[in-house]
Order: C-alpha cells, then structure tokens, then sequence
C-alpha cells in the first residue's frame, strides 16, 4: 500500500520558482497496477520521484507499508530503496561495458544480499527475462529491447515490492515495447509486485487496473478501483472495464 | 555495498580507463621512485656505516695521544708556548698511568689498552705467505662473522685468521682449521746507518676461530686477523726493548651510553685526543643526509605534481559516469558508499603507481649499487621500505581522490537520471 497524502513540490526559488506537484493525495493498494499519464511537463515523473523515495516533496506524507519514508534519515531511505523498489528507466540505463551478470547483481550488492545467494538470483531473473543466453555478454552489445529486458531483470532481482518504470517502452519499436509490457504485467501478476507506470500511451495505460491522471501538478483523476485491493477483485477485473471514476479536483 | 564488492567494481572502472589512469599512476611512479631511492640511499649508506661500526650504540671514547696544538686564552699562540706544546706532547705518550687514570673515572666499565703490531709473513705447512694485518679484538668488533670457533678462546697464543688461509692450506672445512698451528715471523734485518739490527721474531699460534669471507669484498687481501689485545701489546712491547716503559696507541674506554658524551669532554679538557663513535659515524651521516633531503625534495615537488593528475583523472571519470553514479545511489547505494568507491579508486591508482615506481627504481638502485665498487656499497629495495612507498602514495592519492569522491557522492540521482 502506497498513501501519498497532499504532497507538493516546488522547484527553483522565488521569480523562478515552479510548482511541480500541487497537493497531490492518492492511494494505491498491493498488488496494483498503476498507470500514471498525463502530458509532457505535467509532473509523472516528479510524482514517481517522490513514491519511490528518489526525491522529497516538499510538504506532505509518503507512505509506503506503513512507513513514512519522509520521516527517514537519507541512509534509511537508500535503505528502503534497495529492499523494497526496483526502478525502470526510458533509456534503460544499463551499464555498457558490463556483462549482464554484473549489470543485474549491482542491486543485490547494493542491498548487501550474501554472494553465495547472488548467481541463484541474478541466473533466475535472467531467465525470467529470457536473457540467460547473454548472461556473459557486455551490455552494450545488447539490442534495445534485450537491454530493457536486461533492466527489467536487475529491477526485479531482489524481489521488490513495487517496481516503478519510467516510460519503460518510450524508446522501443511497438512489437518489442509489447513484449517489455508482457513481462512487466506477468511479473506483476505471478509475484503479487506493485507495478507503477508513467507513460503517455493510452493503451498501455489502459492494461492496467488503475490510471491516475496528471494535469499541471495536480491529479485530474483517478480510474480505478481502490476497492480492487483484495488480489481476487484485482484479477478478476479486466483495467479497461474500470468502473469508478472519480474526480478531484 | 561490501568492501570486497566496492573493491571489485572500482577494479573494473579503472581498467575502463587504462590509458589515462595508466598515465596518472606513471607520475605517482616518478615520484616514488625518487622516494624509494632516497630511502635505499639512505639505508645502504647506514648499513655500511655499521658494518665499519657495528650496532650504532655510543658506548666508548677512544683516546689515541694528546691533542698537539695548544691555544693560549687569548687564541694567539706565541711561538714559546707553541714550542712548549709540542714538547710535552712529544715527551708525552700513552701509558700504564693514564690507563690507572681512566679506571678511576666513573661511567667508565672497562679500559683496554691496545698497541699495534704487524708480521710479514706466514708460514702454513712450511710455506711462506703474506700476512694478514693484526689487530686486537675488543668488544667493538661485535658484528664479526666468524664461520668456525669461538671468539670467547681468543687469549695468549691463539689467533683468530681469514678464511682464505683454510684454503691456502688444503683444507676443505673451516671447522677442520680450528687448532690447526700458524707461525707468524717478521725476518732479522740487519743495522743500517738509521737503524739498529733487529732479530728475527717468530711467534706461533692457534688457530681458535676462522672469519667468514665476505663475497661482496672485491680483494679479500683486506681481511684481517685478530690477537687478544694483551697478547699484542706484548709484541709491541717486546719490539720496542724493556729499557722503554710501556706505551699504548691507543685506549679503550667502554662507557655507560649516557655518559659517553661528558667523559669525552672530560677528557678533552685535560689534553687528551678522544672521539666518540658518533663523532665518527656522524660525518658520514651528514653526507648521506643531505642526498637523502635532495631526493624527498624531488620527491615531494614530484607526488605534488601527480596529485593534480588525481584530482584531474577522477573528475573526469565522475563526469563520465554520472547516470552510472545515479543509477547506484538509486538503487540505495548511501553516500558513503559512492565515497568509497571513488576514493578506493584513487587509492588503487596509487597503488599501481607505488608498485610501477618501485620497479623503475630498482634498475637506478642496482646502477648505483655498481659505482660504489671496493666500498662494498649496496642501495638495497627492501619490503619495508616498499610499504613506506606504498601507504604514501596510497594515502597521497585518496585524498587527492576526495574532492572527486564528494562531487559523486552528492550527485543528486534524479538530476543524474535526467533524460537529455
Ligand atoms: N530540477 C528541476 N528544476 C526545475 N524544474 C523542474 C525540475 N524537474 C522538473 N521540473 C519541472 O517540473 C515539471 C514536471 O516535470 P516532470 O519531469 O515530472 O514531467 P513529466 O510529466 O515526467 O514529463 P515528461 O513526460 O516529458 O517526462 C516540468 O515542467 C519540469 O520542467
Ligand atoms: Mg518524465
């Protein structure tokens, strides 16, 4: 459960200062599948910042599995990043001149996992991500859809709770952006992982069981159910059938 | 992050840039190859001052006469008191009396009188060779190196010899030329206009003891032979006639260390000639000083130097790696974490400068090594001095990675993360 209750966000100072979020309260339950859309410049990604700890509003609470992760200290925030969130980024952000094994276990040494249980880890979220093959390969040498894949599998590797992806398929072709979706949906699905997508395509959106509409920094609104938060009433709801709306502002 | 992970990965970064961290550890190079120079340097020239010397300890005054110049208060010496001076000095030498004087002293533990006498020749199985110089053995010679025997049965008839004589007699094992019999002899010489006739002497003794050779020493001519001290003023005292009284080269004052300095003085006071054995190793020490002060100057302008290179080769990598440094910090690697890579980094650049200087200065080390010749002169690269070189360099560029290290470590991961 993800409760982000009234945050706001002002970038710069004074003449040029800028509101980014404007009391922004929502909820979002286990398990979810979350789209946040909205055009250019609306603030999704600055909302995803402040979700998932990589940045702080500047007023207002985060709560995520009942922890108010505004009230840690920085040390406790990368903390909490490192077990509990996986990141996924537009340009993937995979490094180049690492092999893919040293790409996805990055996360498990960050968050301290025993080397004796990494290679276990890091073989399985490969193969998840049917990467196995290329598990020696430097990641440069990799296609830009096999280097999402590969971001995909170091986001998933320390079994998150929930996995944020920044426009995950903005820089694919549609067949191989397809395929991204599949895998982050299916992941979503079998592990029981909240799954939060900002993008612009509708149709993606539309896959999920939640929208959350952005507008200037402020939410326009939210299809879904917040009811959906038993796992059952989650899955047996097709996302486009979302029945309530509801407005905010 | 672990250490050992950190460690890996800063491993694996430097290798990204081999050209310009090879470069950035060649300056360190230059500068610790200067410093492992100037600490051989210095180690070689002590080690061979104790071997002339033994373990630096000033524990003894050695009066060799009486100091012959006299000046009057007035620092201007008139040519009566001048010619007075030189009188007593020459009516003066070194005896029993003096020798009943310095046992008084307090501080003062032992007093050895020691005369010099040489041989000619030595005669082993009945054939003539030159002899080796003879001196007396005192407890300053305690860095000997004996291969065979004992020095504590040095005393009356026993000698303690080279180890060329083992195998200028045919024996195989110095061990076998313990007791083994050497005569010494000087010939008879017959009166001249100058001097009178003086008879053969002819002295046997035992071998006791059998120094071992050092290979190094180019001439092995220069080893000597050792009689106990007692056994030597008798031959000098017997050279000199009885009708002379007894009289000494040289006295041996083995003192408590730290009243050396003030016997000496003493001493000096009354006329005498004394020195220390840190007057002694003392002039050799400044020489080596001052080469030593040039080359950590050099040194020091050097590693100076390279320090910027640091600086210069760690922000850039920080600059190329900033969505890598943002990607790490989001996947929660703290602060910290991101410090210590950098500056784990720049220690590893100093360690592969430490290492890279070490062997350039083995080459110089070995050169100089071979200029000292006969000096039996060596500029040793030891272990030791290695890690001196080592945790410097290391230390040098961690703090010069530091500024870098804090730029990466305060990278805001967001801003890094900015799609362009
Ligand atoms: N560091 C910053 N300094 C100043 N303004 C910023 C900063 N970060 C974001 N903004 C502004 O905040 C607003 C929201 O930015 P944000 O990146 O959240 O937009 P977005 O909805 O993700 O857009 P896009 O779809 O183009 O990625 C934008 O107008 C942006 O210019
Ligand atoms: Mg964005």
């Amino acid at each position: 459960m993800i409760q982000i209750k009234s945050i706001s966000k002002t970038f710069g100072k004074k003449e040029s200062a800028f509101q980014a979020l404007r009391d922004v309260t929502v909820d979002i339950p286990d398990g979810a599948s979350v789209a946040i859309l909205g055009k250019s410049g609306s603030g999704k990604s600055t909302l995803m910042h402040a979700m998932s700890g990589l940045d702080r509003p500047d007023s207002g609470q985060v709560i995520v599995e009942g922890l108010d992760i505004l009230q840690l200290r920085p040390k406790e925030v990368d903390e909490f990043r490192s077990r509990t969130i996986g990141f996924i980024f537009q340009a993937f952000f995979v490094q180049g001149n690492e092999s893919c094994y040293d790409n996805v276990s990055l996360p498990l040494e960050i968050a301290k996992v025993p080397a004796s249980q990494r290679k276990t880890l890091v073989e399985e979220a490969l193969a998840k991500v049917d990467l196995s093959d290329k598990i020696k390969e430097k990641a440069k040498n990799l296609s830009g859809g096999q280097k999402q894949r590969l971001a995909i599998a170091r986001a998933i590797v320390n079994n998150p709770k929930i996995l944020f992806a920044d426009e995950p398929t903005g820089n694919l072709d549609s067949a191989t952006g397809e395929m991204v979706e599949r895998l982050l949906f299916s992941y979503n699905k079998n592990s029981g992982t909240t799954l939060v997508i900002v993008t612009h395509d509708p149709e993606l959106a539309a896959k999920c069981s939640m929208q959350i509409h952005i507008k200037d920094g402020q939410i326009e609104s939210v299809v879904g159910t917040p009811a959906a938060r038993q796992p059952e009433a989650l899955s047996a709801q097709p996302v486009a059938a979302a029945p309530n709306e509801m407005r905010v502002n | 992050m672990t250490f050992p992970d950190i460690l890996k990965r800063s491993w694996h970064n430097l290798g990204r840039a081999k050209v310009r961290v090879g470069l950035t550890a060649a300056a360190l190079a230059i500068g610790g190859a200067t410093m492992m120079l100037a600490l051989a340097i210095t180690e070689g020239v002590q080690n061979t001052i104790q071997k002339g010397f033994g373990d630096f300890k000033n524990n003894y005054v050695s009066v060799r006469g009486f100091v012959t110049e006299n000046t009057s208060e007035t620092g201007v010496q008139t040519t009566e008191e001048a010619a007075e001076a030189s009188e007593s000095a020459r009516s003066k030498s070194l005896g029993a009396e003096d020798v009943n004087k310095f046992k008084a002293i307090s501080g003062v533990n032992e007093v050895l009188p020691l005369s010099y006498y040489s041989f000619k020749e030595v005669q082993i199985n009945g054939k003539n060779y030159k002899a080796p110089s003879v001196y007396p053995l005192t407890p300053l010679d305690d860095l000997l190196d004996l291969a065979a025997g004992k020095r504590e049965d040095l005393k009356g008839d026993t000698i303690i010899v080279p180890e060329r004589y083992v195998k200028q007699a045919g024996v195989d094992n110095s061990q076998d030329f313990i007791g083994k019999k050497m005569t010494f002899l000087n010939p008879a010489q017959r009166a001249t206009f100058f001097s009178p006739a003086i008879p053969e002497v002819k002295r046997e003794f035992t071998v006791v003891g059998v120094t071992k050779s050092s290979e190094e020493s180019g001439d092995a001519d220069f080893e000597n032979a050792y009689l106990s001290p007692e056994t030597l003023s008798q031959l000098a005292q017997a050279e000199q006639g009885d009708n002379e009284k007894v009289s000494y080269n040289q006295i041996l004052l083995l003192t408590n260390e730290s009243q050396t300095e003030s016997i000496k003085e003493a001493l000096k006071d009354q006329g005498y000639e004394a020195t220390t054995r840190e007057d002694n190793v003392g002039k050799a020490l400044e020489a080596v000083g001052a080469i030593r002060v040039f080359l950590l100057v050099f040194a020091a302008i050097a590693i100076f130097t390279a320090i910027f290179g640091v600086i210069n080769t760690q922000l850039m990598s920080v600059l190329e790696r900033t969505r890598e440094i943002g990607i790490m910090k989001a996947l929660g690697l703290s602060r910290t974490g991101v410090l210590l890579m950098f500056s784990i980094e720049a220690g590893l650049i100093g360690l592969i400068g430490s290492i890279a200087g070490t062997l350039l200065a083995i080459p110089f080390a070995l050169l100089m090594s071979s200029m000292g010749g006969e000096m039996e002169f060596t500029i040793p690269i030891t272990i030791p001095n290695f890690l001196i070189v080592v945790v410097v360099l290391v230390v040098v560029a961690m703090l010069s990675g530091l500024l870098p290290a804090r730029r990466a470590s305060k990278l805001d991961p967001v801003e890094a993360l900015r799609n362009e």
